[in-house]
């Protein structure tokens, strides 16, 4: 049987795409039994349970209305995590529509970065970032491409990538050899957005095609790439466990 | 690596479907258009629907819909509910386990199945259909 993730149809939400109450895409809403208060009085002589349904009915459709008028308080409610999470990080507009800007990464993105790249198991994540700030942001090299999506002057996401040249006998071509979108905001076009820069960069630079190596059991990312439309390439990758003697 | 031909069919009627998820297909639709055997394609249908991959419609013109997601169901997920991807070259039964041919041997096809899923199962139906869109503008 299909994994239940699988089956349901739940659409990929955008910014500005997410569905509204009415929408028949949107998750089941709980719904709270509503009582007719009227109905009950009759044997309530004393109007108090009448007084409480009443006042049970109004703090209902209370919260319906508020949840009807205020985006925020819909996204909570009413759609996944990741994207009520961008609804609130990002009330208004579509990503798509320019809401999140590319630009190169400076010093004062260091500890963001180091922030962001949360699953990596790197022993020294600070000196491994230091060293490629060093080359790819400092050095100000033209072959080394470090980039940063910004929304409201907060960083959720960076792609690193430079071109090299005759590795592995192959000619010049573009490698991306970071790429991560904070979590909340996953799924809604970012590293997509920022991939394409990248790409765009790196075309302009000469190169006509695009590398990058995936950890086999990243299937987030891999599909990530799939998604993007790459392929497995020319080169393989081959490895040789180093014994002890 | 061959798929078996239940596997294929699936493939292929839920792509199909998938293409517009609002759209309803008939298997003799389905078969048509790819020019298949409409008793086979009719067994697998049978299959997805029991799977909850496609949903069958009642009423005059009923027919299948996609009702899964396409976005997170891959090409691996349709093809594991008709067969376990082992590789030809399995070789349970072939001398004793802890042979050393017979283990080399077996260690190559997993190397071999373990590409083959990797690939699989991280071709989701919507990229699968974004590169078949491509491929028609293409051609
Ligand atoms: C990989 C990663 C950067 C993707 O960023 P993202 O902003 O979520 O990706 P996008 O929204 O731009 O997705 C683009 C395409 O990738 C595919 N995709 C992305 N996430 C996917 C997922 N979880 N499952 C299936 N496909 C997915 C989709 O085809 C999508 O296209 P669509 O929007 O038209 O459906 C993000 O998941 C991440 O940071 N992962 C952790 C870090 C990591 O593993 N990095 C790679 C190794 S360095």
């Amino acid at each position: 049987m299909l994994s239940p993730d699988l089956r349901s149809n739940r659409p990929r939400y955008r910014i500005g795409h997410a569905p509204f109450i009415g929408q028949e895409s949107r998750p089941e809403r709980r719904s709270r039994p509503v009582t007719d208060p009227f109905a009950e009085a009759a044997d309530d002589p004393g109007g108090r349970r009448a007084l409480k349904t009443t006042l049970a009915f109004f703090l209902h459709w209370w919260y319906l209305i508020t949840a009807l008028t205020y985006q925020e308080n819909v996204s909570e409610r009413f759609l996944p995590k990741a994207a009520a999470a961008a609804a609130i990080a990002f009330p208004e507009g579509d990503v798509t529509d320019m809401d999140i800007s590319i630009r190169d990464a400076v010093a004062d993105d260091f500890e963001i970065v180091v922030a962001l790249d949360d699953g990596s198991k790197k022993d020294d994540k600070p000196g491994y970032w230091r060293g490629i700030f060093e080359h790819y942001v400092y050095e100000n090299n033209p072959d080394r491409i470090f980039l940063v999506a910004e929304k409201a002057g907060t960083v959720v996401g960076f792609i690193v990538g430079e071109v090299r040249a005759w590795e592995f006998g192959s000619p010049p071509c573009g490698w991306v050899f970071a790429v991560t979108v904070t979590p909340e905001v996953r799924e809604l076009g970012i590293g997509m957005r920022m991939f394409d820069e990248i790409g765009r960069r790196l075309k302009k630079m000469g190169v006509t095609t695009l590398r990058t190596m995936v950890d086999l059991d990243n299937k987030r990312a891999l599909s990530f790439f799939r998604g993007i439309g790459m392929r497995s390439g020319r080169y393989i990758e081959l490895e040789k466990h180093l014994l002890n003697d | 690596m061959k798929l078996n031909k239940a596997s294929l069919l699936a493939l292929i009627a839920v792509m199909e479907l998938a293409a517009e998820p609002e759209r309803q297909l008939s298997t003799s639709d389905i078969a048509e258009k790819y020019d298949i055997s409409t008793h086979h394609l009719a067994k697998v249908m049978r299959n997805l629907v029991h799977e909850g991959v496609v949903q069958a419609m009642r009423g005059v013109g009923g027919g299948y819909r996609f009702a899964g997601n396409v976005n997170r169901t891959t090409l691996l997920d349709i093809i594991k509910l008709f067969e376990t991807l082992e590789s030809e070259l399995d070789l349970p039964h072939w001398g004793k386990a802890a042979d050393p041919v017979v283990s080399e041997l077996q260690s190559i096809t997993t190397e071999i199945d373990t590409l083959t899923k990797a690939i699989l199962d991280t071709i989701t139906l919507a990229t699968a259909l974004k590169n078949t869109k491509l491929r028609g503008e293409d051609a």
